[in-house]
């Protein structure tokens, strides 16, 4: 199971607090009505102002939950515009996990990481024809594919 | 006498945002069934 696993608390904790509810106990329905929940396992990274900053749903084993957790934890920074730590985060999933299948979403949200850090760079292009290279058939490479379209 | 350590997960949503908003971290949510 994925939550046992040293690599997975050590991911989770590097950068929340965990917390579990249980949607078999009546207790918590308003709660997760509100949340507008239907399925299990339910995962949200949440801004302290309560805002969710990322989320998915479905079991993933270890070495898939860490890349897609360090992929929310990649855009909860973007978000808030704390670009060094997404950066930090996107190059982690490329570099330990460049195989899982959130590699080329790190990939993509890397480039626009370092773009809105730096509007002058060609990072964001630079990365973009990483991914291009690397993750071709990715839904990510088809996100940037108007790049690809003649002028 | 042992300690017994903390649980890793915590179960009150409400109070772990403020103690995120101590801590400058984020609250990861799981919404699980037990079955």
């Amino acid at each position: 199971m994925t939550y046992p696993q040293d690599l997975v608390k050590e991911a989770i904790t590097a950068y929340a607090i965990p917390v579990q509810i249980d949607n078999s106990d009546p207790k918590n329905n308003i709660f997760l009505h509100s949340l507008h929940h239907i399925w299990t396992p339910d995962i949200r990274i949440i801004n302290t102002d309560g805002y969710e900053m990322y989320r998915w749903d479905g079991f993933l084993p270890p070495f898939e939950f860490v890349a897609r957790l360090q992929c929310g934890f990649g855009l909860a920074f973007l978000r808030l515009k704390r670009f060094d730590e997404a950066e930090r985060c996107y190059v982690d999933v490329l570099r330990r996990f460049s195989t899982s299948y959130a590699a080329p979403e790190a990939q993509y949200y890397l480039g626009v990481t370092r773009y809105r850090r730096d509007p002058d760079s060609d990072e964001m292009l630079t990365q973009w024809a990483e991914l291009r290279s690397r993750y071709p058939g990715s839904e990510y490479r088809v996100k940037q594919s108007f790049k690809e379209l003649p002028e | 006498m042992e300690t017994q350590a903390a649980p890793f997960w915590q179960n009150d949503y409400t109070a772990m945002l403020e103690r995120a908003k101590d801590e400058r971290k984020f609250v990861l949510l799981d919404v699980f069934n037990p079955g």
